[in-house]
């Protein structure tokens, strides 16, 4: 998937996850998570989807970095 | 003492139309006085267990079985910090809810909502049923937009001379100055400039969102999710300047998308992105009355 298409793709996500776990009814049911669980995830979310940014960028690197080291010679 | 195994997980509320039938994935059934189980259209956050209904009066909860073992309060705290399990879960229950919101008016539950057993739901449905049919009235016949405006202020500060006389004519009397006075003059410019873009930001996100409000039922701002902004991208510094969710009567969805088009027309030749969602289950519309017992009012809170 290309680099605009991820983007895209992170941008939905996380346009669902403000609303499905940020907003509609709350209701006391048997289950729930609680707001704790929920800053929780999005602090767990913010790292993965940081560290899926860093892991792009740093492949970019990889594939460019030996092509520059041939451009040195 | 019996040991449970499942739960009741529940995705929303629907009403019954007035005709008695309950359409689900395009074919009618009759209402239901009690569950019934519908084809599997759309797979639940189980695929192992169909979507089904639960029957109230007049209206319906949407639920599906899970298992405890996955979805119990314990495993369900560890699961949530699981990026992939919650990503799998949360777009299952919005296809349900997708499904379901192209034929009825529905009220969202937020994730990750159960119940131990039918009648736990059935009490539910019973205590909170005035709030969920006033709710339902509401919100008939209308779907929630999300509009996200982005700035650019790479594109901004390029193009300030456009959108200010201020910065126009510093630029101009820079022309004529050279060394030192040059330079503290292009200081000068760059603080005008500054003030100037956030000036014509918050003068486009209020006018997205008025004129946009204008066509809408109901509107909100919020602020930008997870303080999420558009990841840079090339070095240029893009901004999410507005995020508004808007409940837009169908009949004039027409309306509001030419005012939307009308919004981008004047503001594209600075850079203002404009980033459309939906339609949506009103999520950002669905106030319950906190008199009820068992319901917490959800206030949406402004940018």
């Amino acid at each position: 998937m290309n680099q605009l298409a991820l983007r895209e793709k992170k941008i939905a996500l996380l346009d669902l996850l403000d609303r499905i776990l940020d907003k509609g009814v709350i209701l006391s049911g048997d289950i729930t998570i609680s707001v704790a669980d929920v800053d929780l995830i999005y602090v767990g979310l913010k790292a993965l989807l940081s560290s899926v940014e860093t892991r792009e960028r740093m492949r970019k690197v990889a594939v460019q970095a030996p092509l520059e080291l041939l451009g040195k010679r | 003492m019996i040991t449970q195994h499942y739960g009741y997980y529940v995705y929303g509320i629907a009403k019954i139309p007035r005709d008695g039938n309950l359409r689900w994935g395009g074919i009618s059934y009759p209402a239901p006085s009690e569950e019934i189980s519908y084809p599997r259209w759309e797979d639940g956050v189980d695929p192992a267990y169909p979507v089904q209904t639960l029957a109230y009066r007049d209206i319906h909860a949407i639920v599906s079985k899970v298992p405890l073992e996955e979805f119990g309060q314990e495993a369900l705290e560890t699961n949530l910090h699981d990026p992939d399990w919650l990503e799998a879960k949360v777009r299952a229950h919005e296809s349900v809810l997708d499904t379901a919101l192209a034929q009825h008016t529905l009220i969202p539950m937020r994730f990750g909502t159960i119940f131990l057993s039918e009648s736990r739901v059935q009490e539910m449905l019973a205590r909170c049923y005035d709030d969920f049919v006033d709710t339902l009235a509401r919100l008939e016949g209308k779907k929630e937009w999300g509009i996200k405006v982005y700035a650019d202020d790479t594109v901004l500060a390029e193009r300030s001379a456009e959108f200010s006389e201020r910065a126009r004519q510093l630029e101009a009397e820079i022309a004529g100055k050279s060394g030192g006075a040059a330079y503290l003059w292009k200081k000068k410019l760059d603080e005008v400039v500054a003030a100037e873009i956030e000036r014509i930001c918050d003068e486009c996100a209020e006018c997205t969102h008025n004129r946009l409000s204008s066509r809408s039922e109901e509107s909100v701002v919020n602020s930008p999710p997870m303080g999420q902004d558009a990841p840079p991208m090339g070095g240029r510094t893009v901004e999410m300047i507005l995020n508004g969710a808007y409940l837009v009567a169908d009949e004039c969805f027409e309306a509001f998308r030419t005012e939307l088009a009308s919004i981008e027309e004047n503001y594209n030749a600075l850079g203002f992105g404009f980033h459309v969602s939906g339609p949506w289950s009103p999520y950002n519309f669905v106030q319950v009355s906190n008199e009820s017992v068992g319901i917490e009012r959800k206030e949406n809170c402004p940018a």
